[in-house]
């Protein structure tokens, strides 16, 4: 059984280029399932995943040509601004719905995402209280969703412990090695580790060699949104240039797992570095490859026996500072 | 019987409030007694033992010198002397078999109550003799508990919606809905004047682009069993069996049999293969509705006018399971699963 979400605030539940005004999307956070469309003037709408008339999933439906939810069993519709129980198809000129009203959610578009308040409107934080992500889309950009086996916090705390483990970019090793203490930067919890071009398969970066190098040729710099997990990370040369980015929308799904929707590119133009590795990686995505993956299948013994780390800082502050406490059931 | 065309508990429209159906509604979780189940078509039942379920009991079916068996053990297992029979079975091991209508009948419930008057009539079936063509009967599951398809199968609206594109959407000049029941089926009976016939069924042989429709669905709440038929008028009689086996409260499997003898060659060919598209529409939502009515504390459902047969029947359920956790499990006088229902269908017997 899937456990309530402590935070009632803003969620990042779906990618803006997943919704459309046809078919609604179905998501489960924690244990709360939303349906999610495009209504008639493009905003996005978020309601209970439930038909109140024989519990179907509303997510099952389809959306009206006027912007409305339809269920599909008995076509039931929906206002996604209220959730108001508004059609029964065949009632009779004059005939009146029952009232009846879904719970409907807030929601609001940030950082290509789209984001939904699980709370009440007493609990919305307000659309200013997301974070901006420092991630920008670049010219082709490869987009997934993953659902890895590991609760939402140990997914957060892993990304900073052991980054190898959860995501990785196309011929980069992330070294162990964290470069600097993490810190808080515009609100977004940051953190630098070695990395090294990795194209002839030298093997695994906190092993032989490479581990005692004088300097390292690239970090990995991961800016993460302490309550959502929500990350940009980056691969940069010594300079700070970003080589290729990515952004990964974390939130605690169904069973235990944790929906990660990731967006990536590589970054190209004027002032980019040059070189093998930038070269090559620009290369890949030119046919269509991404640089980009989000692993799916954990390694758990290697994620049993990762040790406690950086993710020490961001426990302590979800700690601190209510309502950041993501384990918690309400 | 009563009749009516609107059920008490459901709420007039008219008023704008909404009605809540019944008490908790909790399908799958009462396991009804003394009732015959179509557990196998006959011609599945054969020298060698079968295993099939039945409220999550396994049961095993052979045949002994053309004779049906039904037991709670493998005939080896009841050879060796070793297994005690149960309740149901009076301690044999045996459960009581019946064959009629191609199928074998298996008695659920106390074996001294097992009498073959209580097996439902099924006018458009013969009662013995050579198996129908192998094309029109056969099984489909579904990933819920029988309760539900059999409301699905009361239920007319969600046609125009889910089978939109095999029936069509609604079009015509009058469509009534009557409810029948009495203490032990509920029937839903829809007549429609001058509906719009779908390119699908005017192919498989229904003569005109508009027709006259009459749809009876007679839902046995015991066995499972739900005897549909429907007819277009003119156009060719959908005499469609369909018994539920409650096999267990996730899955209930539906063996069904479509005896459109009558039909031209296509649509005999043709239609019998549209439950294996409808079906699996069915079941895109029956699957997810199922976990819902097993979990406790749920929501009550809204209904509307459209679901007067499924208030009924769930009112029927409720007085049967009372009744039967009361240690009643005898039939009331006023149903009779046995009884021709030729005339309330409207159909021609065929034996
Ligand atoms: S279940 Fe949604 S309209 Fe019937
Ligand atoms: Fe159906």
């Amino acid at each position: 059984m899937a456990q309530p979400v402590a935070y009632k605030g803003w969620w990042p539940l779906c990618g803006s280029e997943e919704l459309t005004d046809r078919k609604p999307v179905g998501v489960q956070c924690g244990d709360t399932r939303i349906a999610i469309y495009r209504d008639s003037d493009n905003r996005p709408r978020a309601l209970e995943d439930r038909c109140p008339h024989r519990r179907v999933p509303l997510s099952l439906g389809r959306v009206t040509p006027d912007g409305f939810l339809q269920c599909g069993y008995h076509g039931w519709t929906f206002d996604g601004d209220n959730g108001d129980l508004i059609r029964i198809p065949n009632l009779s000129e004059g005939e009146r719905v029952p009232q009846c009203a879904i719970r409907c959610y807030a929601t609001t578009e940030s950082n290509g995402l789209v984001y939904v308040c699980l709370g009440e409107e007493s609990e919305n934080p307000g659309a200013e209280a997301i974070l901006e992500q420092p991630y920008r889309p670049g010219a082709r950009e490869f987009r997934g969703v993953e659902h890895v086996p590991v609760s939402h916090e140990e997914f957060v705390a892993a990304l900073m412990d052991g980054p190898d483990l959860v995501f990785g970019f196309t011929g980069v090793l992330f070294g162990e090695r964290p470069l600097g203490d993490p810190r808080f930067d515009d609100g977004l919890l940051t953190l630098d580790r070695i990395a090294y071009w990795n194209w002839g398969g030298i093997g695994h970066a906190n092993l032989g060699p490479l581990r005692h190098r004088a300097d390292n040729p690239l970090m990995l710099r991961t800016r993460t949104e302490p309550v959502t997990g929500t990350t940009t990370a980056q691969v940069c040369d010594n300079e700070g240039h970003v080589l290729a980015q990515s952004l990964l929308a974390c939130a605690p799904a169904a069973r235990g797992t944790t929906a990660v929707r990731w967006r990536a590119s590589v970054v190209a133009g004027s002032g980019v570095p040059s070189g093998k590795g930038p070269a090559l990686l620009r290369a890949l995505t030119r046919l269509g490859k991404s640089p980009f993956k989000v692993n799916s299948m954990i390694d758990g013994e290697a994620l049993a026996a990762l040790l406690p780390g950086p993710s020490d800082t961001w426990r302590q502050a979800s700690r601190d500072s209510t309502p950041l406490s993501l384990s918690e059931t309400a | 019987m009563e009749t009516a065309i609107a059920d008490p508990q459901v709420q007039d429209t008219r008023s704008g409030k909404s009605s809540i159906v019944g008490q908790e509604w909790r399908p799958g979780n009462y396991d009804l007694r003394d009732t015959w189940i179509p557990v196998a078509h006959s011609p599945h039942v054969t020298g060698k033992p079968i295993r099939r379920m039945v409220h999550s009991h396994p049961v095993f079916l052979w045949r002994d010198g053309g004779r049906p068996l039904a037991a709670e053990f493998h005939p080896d297992a009841l050879g060796s002397g070793q297994c005690r029979g149960g309740e149901l079975t009076g301690g044999s091991g045996y459960f009581p078999v019946h064959e009629r209508y191609n199928y074998v009948w298996m008695w659920y419930g106390n074996p001294d109550n097992a009498h073959e008057a209580l097996i439902p009539d099924v006018p458009y079936l013969p009662r013995a003799g050579k198996p129908l063509p192998r094309n029109m009967w056969g099984q489909i599951y579904f990933n819920c508990s029988y309760e539900l398809v059999q409301e699905n199968l009361l239920d007319l609206v969600h046609a125009d919606y889910l089978h939109s594109d095999i029936i069509g959407d609604e079009e015509n000049d009058d469509d009534r809905v009557y409810v029948e029941s009495d203490s032990e089926t509920v029937t839903m009976i829809r007549e429609v004047s001058n509906k719009t016939i779908p390119p699908l069924l005017r192919f498989l042989g229904v003569p005109a682009k508009k027709a006259d429709y009459r749809a009876v669905a007679h839902v046995h709440l015991r066995s499972g069993v739900v005897v549909l038929y429907g007819k277009f008028m003119p156009g060719f009689a959908q005499p469609l069996f369909h018994p539920l086996v409650p096999e267990s409260r996730y899955v209930s499997r539906n063996n069904f049999t479509f005896n459109i003898t009558g039909a031209s060659p296509i649509a005999r060919h043709g239609f019998p293969l549209l439950s294996y598209v409808i079906g699996p529409q069915d079941d895109f939502m029956m699957k997810p509705q199922n976990p819902k009515y097993q979990a406790r504390g749920e929501r009550r459902d809204v209904s509307s006018r459209f679901d007067a047969a499924d208030s009924r029947y769930r009112m029927v359920m409720a007085k049967l399971i009372q009744r039967q956790k009361e240690g009643d499990y005898s039939y009331l006088s006023d149903a009779d699963p046995g009884q021709d229902i030729a005339g309330l269908l409207d159909c021609p017997r065929v034996d």
